[in-house]
């Protein structure tokens, strides 16, 4: 009786594929594919999560956008393309300084 | 400033779009299960592999072989989540 635990964790492991795959399946055309490029989607992946609060979706919409400007740009104002991803983990730093919990109210578990 | 601000502005935009639907994932996990899912990047490569195969080696269409993988890629999330 109540609301069914494994059920719901079943049934978010399968809700999250959906917009990963969408993701992954429009950049794959254009960007490189080799077999260890998991590393550099997921620790971006949870870079941005952790700037905008875990678990949090505005924060997630909000922190998206903004590292998605620092890299463009890191890439064409500043002419360094190499720096993007210690720009985008600079500036993170920054902020967790100054207001630990992320952009936007994270959920209450820490 | 070498570029205009078109190009910050639609790279920006473009870039920002790619990784929010890459991190949406991560962020509903974290919030809802409660779990820090390190094990987050065989999504990937599974993805773009799987279609593959099911483009050349079994030769199907490109609609058919991306539901094939979408089956497959449930299959694996199901498997590693139920507690048998």
């Amino acid at each position: 009786m109540g609301i069914g635990v494994e059920g719901l964790y079943i049934f978010t492991m399968m809700i999250v594929l959906l917009p990963v795959i969408l993701g992954t399946l429009i950049v794959a055309p254009v960007w490189n594919i080799e077999p260890g490029m998991g590393w550099l989607y997921m620790t971006t992946a949870i870079l941005v999560a952790v700037l905008g609060g875990l678990g949090n979706i505005k924060g997630t919409i909000l922190a998206s956008f903004l590292i998605g400007a620092t890299h463009a740009v890191m890439c064409f104002v500043i002419g360094e393309p190499r720096f993007m991803n210690l720009s985008a983990l600079i500036l993170v730093m920054v902020i967790l300084i100054f207001r630990p919990q992320g952009l936007a109210r994270s959920e209450s578990l820490w | 400033m070498g570029v205009s601000i078109q190009y910050i502005l639609i790279y920006g935009v473009i870039l920002g779009s790619i990784y929010l639907l890459i991190s949406l994932g991560f962020s509903l996990i974290c919030g809802v299960l409660r779990i820090f899912h390190l094990g987050y990047a065989y999504i990937f490569p599974l993805t773009v592999y799987g279609t593959w195969f099911f483009l050349q080696q079994l030769g199907w269409d490109l609609i058919p072989s991306i539901l094939g993988m979408i089956a497959v890629q449930f299959a694996i999330a199901f498997s590693s989540t139920k507690a048998w």
